[in-house]
């Protein structure tokens, strides 16, 4: 898996005049904003890096380049595990640096921020971003580079017409809000931060297992 | 044992792959076949790239399925389509090599490069068809491996070009105990370089003889339209219609000698006999 790491790792760097495009915008925002420049910045950078990571893919579909890595020492296994590793390595490094530049900015500009807070949500955006790859994934390897871009809007829309489905056949009153906001705060009451927090990751980790097992189904059946 | 595939079956529609060999230790054994007969399917088969629809292959005497990372490091392979991404430069792929295989050799894999004026600075992409397909062979002949599977690995090749990789290959060999699949549409390639040949037509194999010998199995007979109307048709294998009469295969020179001694009987070559096979019908 070293291999393919390092292999993805060369590719990503014939990438490398972009990645500083990126960064500036970033700086842009974080120069010109305000204390809530962070929660953009925050996951505009980690999920460039990590659709970079999974671009990786495409790089590998491009003249059957995917054929020759399967003659390697590797199996189709490791290969989606490694995928899944780079994806994971990916959001978080492009967490820690845009966590670290939008620290500093907080910290010179003096803004009054609940670190605990902070910390917090940014990692559960990570992590939310993480899952979207793992949506992303198996997605591109079914579908290739060009397909997996149609397919992905299409099961967006269906997710946002879902909601909105939900919302408008629920009838106008059925839901308290005020009753509903009493529920959960009665929730978030009876369990600690670290609580929920632990219930978000495994979910996470459910969920992102469960992406890995569809992706390896995806690349046993794949001919190349 | 080296490989060994027994009654393996591929369907694409139409075509029908259906093959058995075997490939022994220290030996090369080629695959030779007009582009269509099947050899990258069957080389794909092979490394369990596609999925057999019968039949049985077995490496290093497992099936694919079983084959360890040690196992695949044992295995250098040029695909007719297929390398490293061309995006990648040969200086950036030296990394990727020396964590993939425990034997690759760095210093001489340069060496190599240099020796056949590779840049190790220049995207894939941007080399010549020539300097991919060397960097081919020599990226699947840089970790000793014990079998290499070769599809097509002269293809675009000019022949000072060709020359010079397949004496590569048979300095490759020296050891003694390592084995080659090649494959080729161009016969000269694999009669210097081959122990064996199998010749492969829409997925049948319609010969598997040694090198040296195998253009004694088949006779070229030249007849006219007259002399063909006479003949035994039963002992023609293949029959291509030209301008003045016939070109035929025959598998029974003898008997054309004995019988029909006013008709031209020619050994012929490889290629002659691919023409015949792929543009004439059979008998």
């Amino acid at each position: 898996m070293k291999g393919l790491l390092v292999k993805d790792f060369q590719l990503l760097q014939t990438n490398k005049m972009t990645f500083p495009i990126f960064i500036i915008i970033a700086l842009v925002f974080l120069i010109s904003g305000d204390q809530e420049a962070g929660f953009f910045v925050v996951p505009y950078i980690t999920m460039i890096f990590g659709i970079m990571t999974v671009s990786t893919v495409s790089y590998d579909e491009v003249d059957h380049s995917i054929a020759y890595i399967m003659t390697l020492p590797v199996t189709r296994k490791i290969y989606v595990v490694e995928k899944y590793v780079l994806m994971l390595l990916g959001t978080i490094i492009g967490w820690a640096i845009s966590f670290g530049a939008a620290s500093v900015f907080a910290v010179v500009r003096a803004y009054e921020l609940d670190w605990v807070q902070w910390i917090v949500t940014t990692l559960v955006i990570m992590v939310v971003m993480f899952m979207f790859l793992c949506v992303m994934l198996p997605v591109q390897l079914k579908f290739g580079a060009t397909n997996s871009r149609i397919v992905l809007i299409v099961i967006f829309a269906i997710i946002a017409i879902g909601i909105l489905g939900i919302k408008n056949l629920v009838p106008v009153g059925y839901v308290d809000s005020a009753h509903m906001t009493i529920v959960l705060n009665r929730i978030i009451n009876s369990v600690t931060i670290a609580g929920v927090c632990g219930i978000f990751l495994v979910i996470a980790a459910v969920f992102s297992l469960l992406s890995m097992k569809i992706s390896m189904g995806i690349m046993k059946q794949k001919q190349f | 044992m080296i490989l060994k595939i027994k009654d393996l079956k591929k369907d694409y529609g139409d075509f029908h792959l259906n093959w058995s060999m075997e490939l022994q230790e220290g030996m090369v054994t080629g695959i030779i076949g007009a582009n269509g007969a099947g050899k990258s399917t069957l080389f794909k088969s092979v490394l369990d790239l596609i999925h057999i629809d019968g039949g049985s292959i077995e490496i290093f005497g497992k099936t694919c399925d079983k084959l360890t990372m040690k196992d695949k490091e044992d295995i250098g392979v040029v695909l007719a389509e297929g390398g490293f991404s061309t995006y990648l430069t040969i200086g950036k792929i030296i990394p990727v090599m020396r964590n993939m295989y425990h034997a690759f050799n760095q210093d001489d894999f340069k060496k190599k490069c240099e020796q056949f004026q590779l840049p190790l600075d220049k995207q894939i992409k941007d080399m010549s068809t020539g300097m991919s397909a060397k960097l081919n062979v020599l990226l699947a002949m840089s970790h000793g491996a014990k079998l290499l599977i070769l599809d097509e690995p002269t293809a675009g090749l000019d022949v000072l070009a060709r020359g010079e990789l397949l004496d590569m290959m048979r300095e490759y060999m020296e050891p003694g105990n390592r084995s080659i699949l090649i494959s080729s549409h161009i016969s000269s390639d694999l009669e210097n370089l081959c122990d064996d040949l199998y010749m492969i037509h829409k997925g049948e194999q319609i010969l598997h003889e040694d090198a040296d010998t195998v253009m004694d199995t088949f006779g070229i007979l030249k007849m006219t339209e007259d002399q063909y109307r006479q003949v035994d048709t039963k002992k023609l294998y293949y029959v291509k219609k030209e301008g003045y009469g016939y070109h035929c295969i025959t598998r029974d020179k003898q008997f054309f000698i004995d019988n029909y001694p006013q008709i031209i009987l020619e050994k012929g070559n490889i290629d002659e006999v691919l023409t015949i096979i792929e543009r004439g019908k059979r008998a």
